[in-house]
C-alpha cells in the first residue's frame, strides 16, 4: 500500500474517521491495529520477523529496567543488550546480508581458484527491516544507558515500532521521542490538522510531479550502456533531485499523517543540497539516520575522541555501515567509504578551506557561500552517481565521461531537468533565505490566495504527475 | 448558526475559486502542450466535421496527440509518386492508445519502407474513431479520388454491426451532399476529462471492472440483452464488406482483407475476463460469450470473402498473440501489438509484391 496510491487514500480516511472518536486507550489499540493490517498488506508474512524481534526487544529492555531498578550488577544488564542487539542484527543480516555475502564470498574463493556453487537461499526482504530494526536498537540501547525508562505496556511499545506512517521507511523514530507520545494522550488541534495537511500536500508535490517526472530521464541515462559526458552530468543531476524529492517526500507525508493524529516526527531533510561542506551535508540529509548512526556507531566507537587516526577509523567505519545499511551491494559500501572519505579529507583539509573561502565583505561572504554550496553539490552528485550505478564497470564508464561534461551538449535533456528540477530549486531558496522551512506558511496571503496557489498545485499532483512509481527507500 | 453559515459559504467560495483556477490550468496547459484555443470547445469532435453523410476529418485538425493531414487523414500530408496504400478502418486503425506515430498504418509504412531500403510506400490511414464498413462505402468516392490507392487494407471493425442489421445500398441515392460544418461549440469544463482518466489511472483495476459491469447491468434493463448476434447483422457485415471489397477492385486497387484480432484471442483466458465486462459496457445489448461468438463468426465471414473474391487474407485474429501484450484494452493496440499487425500485413503485401509478376510501378497514379 504505497503512499501515494488509492488504496492508501482509502485506508488513510477510513483511520482517521475511526480513530478521532476514539478515547485514548482505544486509539492506540485501533492503530495497532491498523498498522498490522497496513504491514500486512505488503505481505502479511513479514509480521512475523517484526513482532518476534519486537518482542524480544520489549522482554530485553524490561529485564534491563527491572535488574537496575533491583541494583543488581551492570554487567547482568548487559547480556540482555547483547541479546537484543544480536537478535535484530542477525534477522536483519539474514533477511538482507545473507545472499550478498554468500555470494561475495564465494566470488572471493572462486578468484582463488576454489571454485564453489553459491549457498543463496530465496529470501523475500521484509519491507523497511532496516528501519524499524535500528528504531527498535535505539529503544533498548537508550534503556541499557539508563535514558529511558522502559514500557510496562507492551502494545505501547509494539505501536511506537509499528506505527504505520514511519514503518517502511522513517524517519527513524527515537524511542524517547516517540514513546511518550504514544503513552500519553494526544491533543489534537485544527493547527495539527492544517500543518499536517500542509506537509502531505508538499510530499504528494514533491513526489507525485517532481520525483515521478524526472526518473525517466534519470532511469534512461543509468540505462545507456556509454552515455556522453553530458548526458551523464544531467543523469546524476535528474537522480539527485530524484532521490531528494522521492524520500523527502515521502518523510513529508509520512510526518503530515503523524501530525494529523496528533504524532510530531523529527525533521529528516532540511535542505541538505544548500550544504557547504560533507559534515554539513549529514546533518541536513536523513537526520534520522545520520544522527542515529552518530550516537549509536560513531561516538560508541570513540566519535572525535582519541589520536586523529582513530577519528578517521571511526568516521569510515560508521560512513561505510550507513552505507551497507542501505543495501547489500558493493555500491552501496563504495557510497559510504566516499562519504567517509570525503568526511575524513574535510576535517583534515578544513582549515586551509576556510582560508580559501574567506569573504570579509557581505557580498563576498555570499559568493563564497554560493561557490560552497555549488562545489558540495558536484561532490553529492557524484555520490549519487556511485549510488545509483548497477556495476563497478558503470561506475567507470560514467565517472570517465565526467572528466568531458560538455561533450554530447544537449539543450532539450538540460532543460528537462531544469523545468522539474527548478520548483524544487525556487521553492528552496525561498525556505532558506526566509530561514523557514515550512514554505506553504503562506499567512501573508487571503485565504482565496492560497486557494489559487493550492488549486494549481493540486492540478500539477493529479494531472501532471509522472507514472506512479514506489519509493526508492522502500527497498532498504 | 449564522456564523458556521457563513464559514461554509466561504468554504464553497474557496472551493469554486480552486475548482475555476484548475480550469484555467487545463486550457492553459492545452494552449502550451497543444496549441488548443483556450475559450472554444476543445475535444475528440475538433478531429471532425460534418456534412450530410455525416462525420469526417477535418483538414488539418489536431487534438491532444491525434493530428490530421491536408485532406483529413490521420498521419503526415501526402506525398506525390509514392506506391500508396490505404487502410481502412475504425478507431483500431486510428490508432487510440499507441505512441504518436506508432499506429499500425504509420508502422506498415516504415517496415515496408524498410524493407524495400527506399522511402516509396506510402500508406494512408483513412480511418476515424467509430467508423463502420457502411460509412466507409458512403464516402468511398472521395477516399479513392483523394488517395488514389493501389493497395487497401481492410481491418474491419465488428461490433457497429451489434447495431447495424440491414446491408448498406449502394443504389439507393445518398443525400445531397452539404457544406462541411463544424463540430458544435458547446462549453464543456476541460477539467471534467482530466479528472476521469485521473480515477482511470488511480482507481484499482478491479474497483473499475466492478463499476463498469454494473453499469451494464443498468443499461441492459432498458435494452434487453442477446445471448449472440442475429444472423440478419452477420449478412449485413457480411454484404458491406464484399460491397467494399468490390469497389475497390472495380477501380483497380488491390485488396488485403484482415481478420480483426482482440485480446481474448480463440480461448478465454481468465486474466483477460474483467476486459471482457470492460468491452461490453460499450454494447450492453449484446452478452460476453455474444462478443467472442461474433468475432469468431465475424473473422469466418472476413475468410469467406477473401476466398470468394480471390483476394489474401490476414488472418490477425489467429496470428496476433491475444493478451495484455499487443492490446492497451480489449481490441485495441499498444505500440508492440500495432507494430505486430503492421509486421504481419506488410509479410502480406510483400508475399503479394513477390509472387506477382506485375512490376510495381512506383509512380503516382
Amino acid at each position: 500500500m504505497l503512499f501515494n496510491s488509492f488504496p492508501f487514500a482509502v485506508f488513510l480516511v477510513v483511520v482517521l474517521c475511526v480513530y478521532y472518536p476514539l478515547p485514548h486507550k482505544a486509539q492506540n489499540v485501533f492503530l495497532l491495529a491498523a498498522s498490522c493490517f497496513f504491514y500486512a498488506c505488503w505481505d502479511w508474512r513479514f509480521l512475523f520477523p517484526l513482532l518476534f524481534s519486537t518482542t524480544i526487544d520489549y522482554w530485553c529492555a524490561q529485564k534491563m529496567q527491572d535488574i537496575s531498578e533491583s541494583g543488581a550488577p551492570h554487567a547482568g544488564r548487559k547480556r540482555y543488550l547483547y541479546l537484543s542487539v544480536i537478535t535484530n542484527l542477525a534477522l536483519l543480516g539474514f533477511f538482507k546480508y545473507f545472499n550478498f555475502f554468500s555470494v561475495s564470498l564465494q566470488e572471493l574463493l572462486n578468484r582463488a581458484g576454489m571454485h564453489l556453487s553459491p549457498w543463496t537461499l530465496r529470501i523475500i526482504l521484509p519491507i523497511g527491516i532496516s528501519f524499524y530494526t535500528f528504531q527498535a536498537l535505539s529503544y533498548t540501547i537508550d534503556v541499557y544507558r539508563g535514558e529511558l525508562h522502559s514500557t510496562r505496556n507492551f502494545f505501547d511499545f509494539l505501536l511506537a515500532i509499528l506505527y504505520f506512517p514511519h514503518l517502511v521507511a522513517g524517519p527513524i523514530q527515537r524511542a524517547h521521542s516517540l514513546l511518550p507520545q504514544v503513552i500519553r494522550p494526544r491533543v489534537i488541534t485544527r493547527q495539527h490538522i492544517s500543518d499536517g495537511l500542509h506537509l502531505m500536500f508538499c510530499g504528494y508535490f514533491k513526489k507525485v510531479f517532481i520525483a515521478d517526472n524526472i526518473a525517466p530521464i534519470a532511469n534512461q541515462v543509468f540505462s545507456t550502456p556509454s552515455p556522453s559526458g553530458f548526458a551523464t552530468l544531467m543523469g546524476v543531476y535528474a537522480f539527485a533531485v530524484q532521490i531528494y524529492c522521492d524520500f523527502s517526500g515521502y518523510t513529508d507525508i509520512a510526518r503530515g499523517v503523524a501530525k494529523i493524529m496528533g504524532f510530531e516526527f523529527m525533521l529528516n531533510f532540511n535542505l541538505p543540497y544548500f550544504a557547504t561542506n560533507p559534515s554539513d551535508f549529514w546533518n541536513r540529509w536523513h537526520i534520522s539516520l545520520s544522527s542515529w548512526l552518530r550516537d549509536y556507531l560513531y561516538i560508541p566507537l570513540g566519535g572525535n575522541r582519541g589520536k586523529a587516526w582513530k577519528v578517521k577509523r571511526n568516521l569510515m567505519l560508521t560512513m561505510i555501515i550507513g552505507g551497507l545499511w542501505h543495501g547489500a551491494a558493493w555500491n552501496f559500501v563504495l557510497w559510504g567509504f566516499y562519504h567517509g572519505a570525503l568526511l575524513v579529507l574535510h576535517r583534515e583539509f578544513r582549515p586551509t578551506a576556510d582560508r580559501i573561502f574567506r569573504a570579509s565583505t557581505p557580498f563576498g561572504r555570499r559568493v563564497s557561500f554560493v561557490v560552497r554550496v555549488l562545489i558540495m553539490f558536484q561532490f553529492t552528485c557524484y555520490g549519487w552517481m556511485l549510488f545509483r550505478a548497477e556495476s563497478f564497470h558503470q561506475i567507470r564508464i560514467m565517472t570517465q565521461a565526467l572528466t568531458h561534461p560538455l561533450s554530447g551538449y544537449d539543450p532539450h535533456l538540460a532543460l528537462r531537468v531544469l523545468a522539474f528540477a527548478s520548483p524544487l530549486l525556487l521553492v528552496q531558496i525561498f525556505q532558506y533565505v526566509r530561514g523557514k522551512l515550512n514554505f506553504l506558511d503562506m499567512n501573508w496571503l487571503p485565504a482565496e490566495g492560497r486557494a489559487v496557489i493550492y488549486a494549481v498545485s493540486a492540478y500539477f499532483i493529479c494531472f501532471l504527475g509522472g507514472q506512479p512509481k514506489a519509493f526508492i527507500y522502500f527497498q532498504f | 448558526m449564522k456564523k458556521k453559515a457563513l464559514f461554509a459559504l466561504r468554504v464553497c467560495g474557496w472551493l469554486i475559486i480552486a475548482l475555476l483556477t484548475m480550469e484555467v490550468c487545463a486550457r492553459t496547459e492545452d494552449k502550451v502542450r497543444y496549441g488548443a484555443p483556450f475559450f472554444s470547445t476543445y475535444n475528440v469532435d475538433n478531429l471532425y466535421q460534418y456534412d450530410s453523410l455525416g462525420k469526417y476529418g477535418r483538414p488539418n485538425a489536431s487534438y491532444l496527440k491525434w493530428r490530421l493531414n491536408e485532406v483529413g487523414y490521420r498521419g503526415p500530408a501526402l506525398r506525390t509518386g509514392t506506391y500508396r496504400i490505404a487502410c481502412v478502418g475504425a478507431s483500431e486503425t486510428f490508432g487510440q492508445y499507441e505512441s504518436q506515430g506508432n499506429e499500425w498504418p504509420r508502422q506498415l509504412e516504415s517496415i515496408l519502407n524498410q524493407r524495400a531500403g527506399d522511402n516509396h510506400y506510402e500508406v494512408v490511414n483513412v480511418s476515424y474513431m467509430g467508423l463502420s464498413l457502411a460509412t466507409t462505402l458512403k464516402r468511398f468516392p472521395q477516399i479513392l479520388s483523394t488517395v488514389q490507392p493501389r493497395i487497401a487494407v481492410i481491418y474491419p471493425s465488428y461490433t457497429p454491426y451489434i447495431d447495424i442489421n440491414q446491408p448498406f445500398d449502394l443504389r439507393a441515392p445518398l443525400p445531397a451532399l452539404t457544406p462541411a460544418q463544424p463540430a458544435p461549440q458547446h462549453f464543456e469544463p476541460r477539467l471534467y476529462a482530466r479528472f476521469e482518466t485521473f480515477m482511470k489511472t488511480v482507481l484499482p483495476d478491479a474497483f473499475q471492472h466492478w463499476l463498469r459491469a454494473g453499469q451494464t447491468r443498468h443499461d441492459i434493463t432498458a435494452v434487453g440483452a442477446m445471448d449472440t448476434l442475429p444472423e440478419q447483422n452477420i449478412q449485413a457485415f457480411k454484404s458491406d464488406l464484399d460491397t467494399l471489397t468490390q469497389q475497390f477492385l472495380a477501380n483497380g486497387v488491390q485488396v488485403v482483407l484482415v481478420t480483426h484480432a482482440s485480446r481474448f484471442g480463440s480461448k478465454l483466458n481468465p486474466a483477460d475476463a474483467p476486459f471482457l465486462v470492460d468491452w461490453r459496457k460499450f454494447y450492453p445489448s449484446l452478452k460476453e460469450q455474444g462478443l467472442l461468438d461474433m468475432e469468431h463468426r465475424m473473422s469466418e465471414t472476413v475468410r469467406q470473402i477473401g476466398v470468394s473474391r480471390s483476394v489474401p487474407v490476414v488472418d490477425a485474429a489467429t496470428l496476433m498473440a491475444p493478451g495484455a501484450g499487443n492490446f492497451a484494452d480489449f481490441v485495441h493496440f499498444n505500440d508492440p501489438g500495432a507494430h505486430a499487425l503492421a509486421t504481419i500485413v506488410a509479410d502480406q503485401i510483400n508475399r503479394d509484391a513477390n509472387s506477382s509478376t506485375a512490376n510495381i510501378n512506383i509512380t503516382h497514379q
